[in-house]
């Protein structure tokens, strides 16, 4: 049997995603730092952080997953958007905003004449942290409550339990694994974030690494992120534990509980999208009310989408050959599992070694290409996945039909193939360009001097303290977040009509 | 036309088609039949060139392919239908049919025929499992294939469209004026629709002939049980003749024969009567329509079924007379103990 074409050009994709992590691994065994107490409080305040933020994003997710399920809200789907929003919404976003609206001198003291203590350190990273994650544990459970069957809520009603007690002793247990895959996904998420602990001033490792890698200990810096990578592969390695249980439901099932449960659910809501959502647009607003565009450059997100441009063409030109494989065998799964690592990588500990990679090869030092490198490194996943679903519903049938009738393979690839598989193309370019438009560690870290963009222009700003200049970068990025979510709703609603074709 | 020979395929270690010849002469319709995994699809696949033969050579009109010259796909110039259509869900029907062709007047002809005029605009995923599959068939015929290979094509459909359309492709098949090799697992239509008939049996041909004569003089108890019912009856041989508890029979021509046999009979070869000698019992009876079917236990413990007018009602524990009432040859085997 001859080995594909696209085994062949995974190879090389395979090997770059590798490729940093050896680098982590050389630079860290050079390193001649013994484990001290600074180090010790890093990795306390890294799980506290995650652990605290964790368990908030349950308490806000669990519940709001049950309400948006069980009750008949009005504008449901409405709710769900905009409860989901924040997930859209990079969490320096919200950082920078809490940051600058608690505190003597915040825009809350300035708009109200309210004294609001600072939000700084563990409670104010974990506050943040929980605002803008918790929709991975809705949206986990919401999905795992709506493959449940109805039918066992129906027979827990008729043996005698209220519809609190039913929730309670019949479904949540049942949605356990989809509550504990939404956990997971919110610890990576917190392990990786740079900006939150970054702004509030917290040690963790993200903001650590960075600190090291200024004060020019790139080997320390190294070290460091070997370690979050050892906190990152136990999360991956517990998900892996937690496979979803599918049972084919009929229909769902609503609870009716009544207008004052529906009124506690919506005011709860409200208050939630107040904090996480109006909050942030009121501060920016506010900056943007009293200093207007000032001297804002739009040079920057032109640099943003150029970058992210770039990198969203060779990201889906790369996913090709490597969804492709995925679907052909054993070793095609392989390459495509090896390529997915990207997305555990945090993208400081990514940029980190990119570094040290720009350091040893003069010809990639400082260069645009750098950061694009490490944009498709970090995304590709987003591209991958997106082909992959795509070209899972072309049928082997349609080439070998496509083959029969005369075309030789490479005109069946482009008659059918890449037809079939364009729109998922489209999808995975959109969705790693959003993305690297707001990425920020990676972009601090890789970006060629002189080539400021939107998210790190916003850093810079809080650097130097002249918050009112990241109105108008910081509400671009929120369009920007905003039309990434759109393009994902949208995108998910068409593959699920697909999939009820 | 189409000839096999020898034809070994190999999946890694396994061997899916151990050895096979066979010949198609010109418009000849052969169904390849057998039991899940005897690798009929595997053949198909090969001829088509999706799997490369391991040993032996297959030859489409004058293309003569084997391991060292794996002719693509793209150049062997057949016709394949597929149980799940494979139509291209972004093309619509015309463009579909269409597909490869220059000249586009055979589209038109086979749209005309297989009555999809009023359907020739719509995409794919608006059709029928029906008007899908004559889709797929318009398809192939219009690109003037040089033979065509259908991998269990009606399995997809419901019963009712199962037997009209198995009429409605056999007779486009013989219009074309294409040799055709169609898969199924399904005996009746294996019978009904093939000029010959091949039982595949792990990866090897047990017997190839027409419908009549595999049903009728079954090369092995395989094919005899995997054709229809079938039950064993023993007797014993003599001179072209074979007589058993149940009456005697002329014996059909084929391989010498040991005196004591199991003769192969059918639900039809027997008939059933209350009246005369009770030598057996009726277990019970299974109402088909115009017919009923009887299982029943001789006597001497051997079970047999008959076939008879659903006029005849017969209720389980029925003491009954059987013989044998076959008008043809009946067909035996070397006694097995």
């Amino acid at each position: 049997m001859k080995t594909p074409l696209s085994y062949w050009l995974s190879l090389p994709v395979a090997a770059a995603v590798l490729a940093p992590l050896a680098v982590l691994a050389w630079l860290g065994l050079q390193a001649e730092l013994a484990f001290d107490a600074g180090n010790a409080a890093i990795v306390i305040n890294s799980v506290l952080l995650t652990m605290l933020t964790v368990l908030g994003a349950i308490l806000l997710g669990v519940p709001l997953a049950l309400a948006t399920t069980y009750i008949r809200l009005p504008g449901r789907p409405l709710w769900l958007a905009l409860l989901a929003a924040p997930l859209a919404i990079p969490s320096y976003l919200g950082a920078f905003a809490y940051f600058a609206a608690f505190g003597p001198g915040g825009t809350l003291e300035n708009l109200t004449g309210v004294n609001t203590p600072n939000l700084r350190g563990l409670a104010g990273a974990t506050l943040v942290m929980t605002l803008y994650t918790y929709p991975f544990v809705l949206l986990t459970t919401r999905s795992a409550l709506r493959h449940l069957n109805p039918a066992m809520l129906d027979a827990a009603r008729t043996l005698g339990l209220s519809p609190g007690r039913a929730l309670l002793s019949v479904v949540l247990p049942r949605a356990r694994n989809g509550i504990a895959a939404g956990a997971l996904l919110v610890a990576l998420y917190t392990l990786s974030d740079f900006g939150t602990p970054a702004i509030l001033r917290l040690d963790t490792f993200t903001r650590m690494i960075f600190v090291e890698y200024n004060a020019f200990g790139l080997d320390r810096a190294a070290l460091l992120s070997l370690q979050l990578l050892a906190l990152v592969a136990v999360i991956l390695w517990l998900e892996t534990r937690f496979g979803a249980e599918r049972e084919r439901p009929t229909r769902t099932a609503t609870l009716d509980l009544g207008a004052g449960w529906r009124a506690a659910t919506m005011t709860a809501g409200l208050l939630l999208m107040l904090a996480a959502l109006a909050l942030p647009l009121l501060v920016f607003g506010d900056y943007f009310w009293r200093e207007g565009v000032g001297d804002f450059d739009p040079i920057l997100a032109w640099h943003s989408a150029y970058a992210a441009g770039l990198a969203a063409i060779v990201a889906v030109v790369v996913a090709l050959p490597v969804a492709y494989a995925a679907g052909l065998g054993r070793r095609g799964r392989l390459l495509e599992r090896i390529a997915h690592l990207g997305f555990g990588v945090p993208g400081i500990v990514l940029a980190t070694a990119l570094v040290y990679v720009g350091l040893q090869l003069s010809v990639l030092y400082q260069t645009l290409a750098l950061l694009v490198i490490g944009y498709v490194l970090r995304f590709l996943p987003l591209a991958v996945g997106s082909l992959r679903t795509r070209l899972e519903r072309i049928e082997h049938h349609q080439i070998a039909a496509a083959r029969s009738l005369g075309a030789a393979p490479f005109e069946a690839f482009r008659r059918i193939t890449l037809p079939l598989a364009l729109p998922g193309i489209v999808a995975g370019a959109a969705l790693v360009f959003l993305e690297a438009m707001r990425e920020l560690p990676a972009t601090l870290l890789l970006q060629p001097t002189g080539f400021e963009t939107l998210a790190t222009y916003l850093w810079r700003v809080y650097e130097a303290g002249y918050l009112g200049r990241g109105a108008v970068p910081a509400l671009l990025l929120v369009l920007i977040s905003v039309g990434a979510l759109v393009a994902l709703l949208t995108g998910e609603e068409r593959a699920g009509e697909a999939r009820g074709a | 036309m189409l000839s096999l020979d020898g034809l070994v395929v190999r999946y890694g270690d396994t061997v899916a088609v151990r050895g096979i010849d066979l010949t198609l002469a010109d418009n000849e319709i052969v169904t390849l039949v057998g039991p899940t995994g005897c690798g009929k699809t595997t053949v198909l696949r090969a001829v088509a060139g999706l799997e490369a033969p391991a040993k032996g050579c297959i030859c489409i009109g004058d293309l003569t392919i084997d391991a060292s010259n794996p002719v693509p796909p793209e150049k062997r110039r057949t016709g394949l239908v597929f149980q799940d259509f494979a139509l291209f869900p972004h093309l619509d029907v015309y463009r579909n049919i269409t597909f490869r062709l220059r000249d586009t007047a055979p589209a038109e002809h086979w749209l005309a025929v297989l009555g999809l005029g009023a359907v020739r605009h719509a995409m794919p995923d608006t059709l029928s499992g029906g008007q899908k599959q004559r889709v797929a068939l318009a398809r192939s015929l219009a690109h003037a294939p040089a033979l065509m290979l259908l991998d269990e094509p009606l399995s997809n459909l419901d019963a009712a469209l199962k037997t009209s359309l198995r009429w409605e492709i056999r007779d486009a098949l013989k219009a074309a004026g294409v040799p055709a090799l169609w898969v199924t697992h399904d005996q009746d239509e294996a019978l009904s629709v093939g000029d010959r008939v091949g039982i595949m049996r792990d990866g090897r041909l047990e017997q190839v002939g027409p419908p009549e004569t595999c049903f009728r003089d079954p090369a092995s108890r395989f094919v005899a049980e995997f054709l229809g019912e079938a039950a064993f009856l023993p007797g014993r041989h003599a001179a072209g003749w074979l007589d058993t508890a149940l009456g005697r029979a002329s014996a059909t021509d084929g391989p010498s024969l040991p005196d004591d046999v199991d003769v192969l009979l059918r639900p039809d070869d027997l008939a059933l009567s209350t009246q005369g000698d009770h030598n057996a019992e009726v277990l019970n009876g299974r109402y088909e329509g115009e017919t009923r079917l009887y299982q029943l236990r001789l006597n001497s413990g051997t079970m047999l079924k008959a076939r008879v007018n659903h006029e005849v009602v017969l209720a389980p524990g029925t003491a009954v007379h059987t013989r044998i009432a076959a008008g043809h040859p009946l067909t035996a085997f070397p006694r097995q103990t």
